[in-house]
């Protein structure tokens, strides 16, 4: 089975946020909630980059790690997904992730945040693949469908990238070679514990 | 013709100049590294473990791109926290437990007079019962957070748990609001009798009532009360604080203070729950009559002589106790 | 404060000094637990009154949200 991964390529992402609307409109995503986004470091400067971020799904994740309800699995694929009817919005995956990627319908906890809303790698959640269930909780189920994150697909200069990590990181490392630099695969080491050489 | 040949000459000497020119913009192109001057992931990390940029989206807390530092806390939550509540809350129960049965219940040593004398008064008693149940419900709704994964869920089940855990989140969440009112009720009512001072040390060294053997005086608390005091005014307004900062997330600070205010708040807390089992076991089956000091809020005035012969003489001097004669049947004192 | 009896002349016999309280017991304690369900109970109605949707928390002036659904935060998302 293929170990699904993001991969961000930093110098080619024009900070276009052409992902991040993908992504909002393919799963209806409400206002305030944000599964994608995308950063800009040291915005202006010389060697300013823009890496494009979600939910890395990674390898023995620390959101499920630390839930209290151990609400997350973990897909065949490698995707980390959650159940919405287990979570109790307590907010404690936001702060055990490393990428920010817990989102939340209110900004409050008053012990009421409602429940989790994260990037599900367009794989929906427990419910039963493309039912309407699904989407309104979790959004389109793509990879059931045989297709690929959405934000990826739309990614107009390629650089995010989306898919079994073993291809990614070939793209990623030919490129790298071809034109002579790279600046990393943004998060990997975090997420999976391994990087890139090139 | 010599024009022309200075002509062509000129012509191919110019195309030649510009030709190197020309030559060296692509080159010098070529050598410069894009990447030379880019941000690089490994240094950001090594300055601050925290990559931050700019977001075009309102919500300015994902500006942060990479915290590993959730790799930390999560290694404090899940391992460290669990050993520290695990040690400290069973061993306080393993201590009591060796206490009671080597030592047994303190018991009154003159028996009861019978006669009672007024030690809280009903509003006291309030404060106390209402700071005291919420307490409970706090702490078991607080270790539920805690411990309820690895020690309730293989028990319940997934949705049984979630559901509790959802209702118990509620409870922590708002009886939070009158165990502070309770706090600081407490800090106000009973300041006070609570300033440590020289009668203090004497107690210490002599034990106090339910360690050693013998009732070293003291005023209306003595130091080991005094200690629960304080445990409950610093260690309340500690979990207190810490738990509105997580109730509130991201007001008063960004990702560190929150995994910060957690670490402060699960361990002041762990740590108040031995330090009021402790103070449980003495009001209960500790010491014989101290019970009776929350219950009905008075005394028995024999009980207030052996472990409070300094306050029961300040109420006798103000006409609150009877002044008269004791169980004991000595003449007048 | 605590509310003791008036000062009392200590030459008076002692069974006219209040040495016991009459309420029983309970009634503190019963007191407490109501007054504590009350106050959670209204906090938590004032709380989830001033609570602010990410919709509206995280949205700028000019934009013209009308009603942001509640697909994927549920119908009291
Ligand atoms: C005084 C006001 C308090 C407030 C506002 C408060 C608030 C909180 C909050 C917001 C959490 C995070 C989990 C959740 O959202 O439910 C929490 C966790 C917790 N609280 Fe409190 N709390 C308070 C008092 C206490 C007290 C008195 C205790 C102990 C007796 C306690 C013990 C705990 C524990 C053990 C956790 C779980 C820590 C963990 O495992 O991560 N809290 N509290
Ligand atoms: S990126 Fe965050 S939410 Fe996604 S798997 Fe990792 S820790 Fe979990
Ligand atoms: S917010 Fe939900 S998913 Fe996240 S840790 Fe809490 S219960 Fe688990």
């Amino acid at each position: 089975m293929a170990r699904m991964k993001f991969l961000c390529d930093a110098d080619r992402c024009i900070e276009c946020n052409a992902c991040v609307t993908a992504c909002k409109n393919e799963h209806e995503v409400p206002w305030g909630i944000n599964r994608r986004r995308v950063v800009t470091i040291n915005d202006g400067k010389p060697g300013e980059r823009s890496v494009s971020m979600a939910c890395m799904h990674c390898t023995d994740a620390p959101c499920a790690a630390v839930c209290p309800v151990n609400c997350f699995y973990t897909t065949a694929d490698g995707v980390v997904l959650h159940s919405k009817d287990l979570c109790i919005g307590c907010g404690y995956c936001f702060y055990a992730c490393p990428f920010g990627a817990p989102q939340y319908p209110k900004v409050g906890n008053f012990g009421s945040r409602g429940k989790m809303d994260k990037c599900t790698f367009c794989a929906g959640g427990p419910e039963a693949d493309g039912s309407r269930e699904e989407y309104e909780k979790y959004g389109a189920n793509r990879l059931a469908e045989g297709k690929l994150p959405l934000c990826a697909e739309m990614c107009s200069t390629k650089s995010l990238l989306a898919g079994d990590g073993e291809i990614i990181a070939q793209i990623y490392k030919e490129r790298v070679m071809k034109r002579g630099y790279g600046s990393g695969a943004w998060g990997w080491k975090t997420a999976y514990r391994e990087t890139i050489e090139s | 013709m010599a024009s022309l040949g200075r002509f062509i000459r000129l012509t191919v000497g110019a195309c030649a100049f510009l030709l190197v020119i020309a030559a060296s913009v692509p080159c010098k192109a070529q050598q410069v590294n894009p990447t030379a001057s880019s941000v690089n992931e490994q240094q950001l990390l090594q300055e601050l473990n925290r990559i931050q940029g700019r977001v075009s989206i309102p919500d300015q807390r994902s500006g942060v791109l990479e915290q590993p530092a959730g790799r930390d806390w999560r290694e404090f939550r899940n391992v460290t926290l669990r050993w520290i509540g695990g040690i400290t809350i069973i061993g306080m129960i393993a201590v009591l437990v060796i206490f009671y049965l080597t030592r047994g219940m303190v018991r009154l040593e003159s028996g009861r007079s019978g006669r009672t004398i007024v030690r809280f008064s009903a509003f006291e008693r309030f404060v106390h019962w209402m700071t005291a149940t919420c307490f409970i419900v706090l702490a078991i709704s607080g270790l539920n957070i805690t411990f309820g994964r690895p020690l309730l869920l293989p028990l319940v089940g997934f949705e049984a748990f979630s559901e509790w855990s959802q209702w118990a989140k509620y409870a922590h969440n708002y009886l939070s609001f009158p165990f502070t009112i309770g706090v600081a009720l407490i800090f106000l009512m009973w300041i006070a009798g609570n300033i440590p001072n020289k009668v203090d040390v004497d107690w210490l060294k002599r034990g106090g009532g339910i360690v050693g053997h013998d009732h070293p005086p003291a005023y209306r608390f003595n130091a080991g009360q005094k200690a629960i005091y304080w445990i409950v005014v610093i260690g309340g307004g500690a979990v207190a604080v810490t738990g509105y900062e997580l109730m509130f997330p991201f007001y008063l600070s960004g990702i560190e203070g929150m995994q910060l205010a957690q670490i402060v708040h699960s361990v002041v807390a762990v740590l108040f729950i031995a330090a009021m089992l402790g103070h449980i076991y003495i009001g209960t089956i500790g010491m014989e009559g101290a019970f009776d000091a929350m219950g009905t809020g008075d005394v028995d005035l024999n009980w207030a002589k052996e472990h409070h012969s300094l306050w029961v003489e300040e109420e006798q001097a103000k006409g609150h106790a009877p002044s008269g004669g004791t169980s004991r049947p000595v003449a007048a004192e | 404060m605590r509310r003791r009896e008036a000062r009392r002349d200590p030459w008076q016999p002692n069974n006219s000094v209040r040495t016991s309280q009459s309420g029983s017991a309970m009634k503190a304690f019963v007191a407490a637990l109501l007054f504590a369900a009350i106050a959670a109970v209204g906090i938590s109605i004032l709380l989830n009154i001033i609570q602010e949707p990410s919709s509206v928390a995280f949205t700028t002036g000019g934009a013209r949200v009308g009603d942001p659904g509640n697909n994927l935060v549920g119908p009291n998302g």
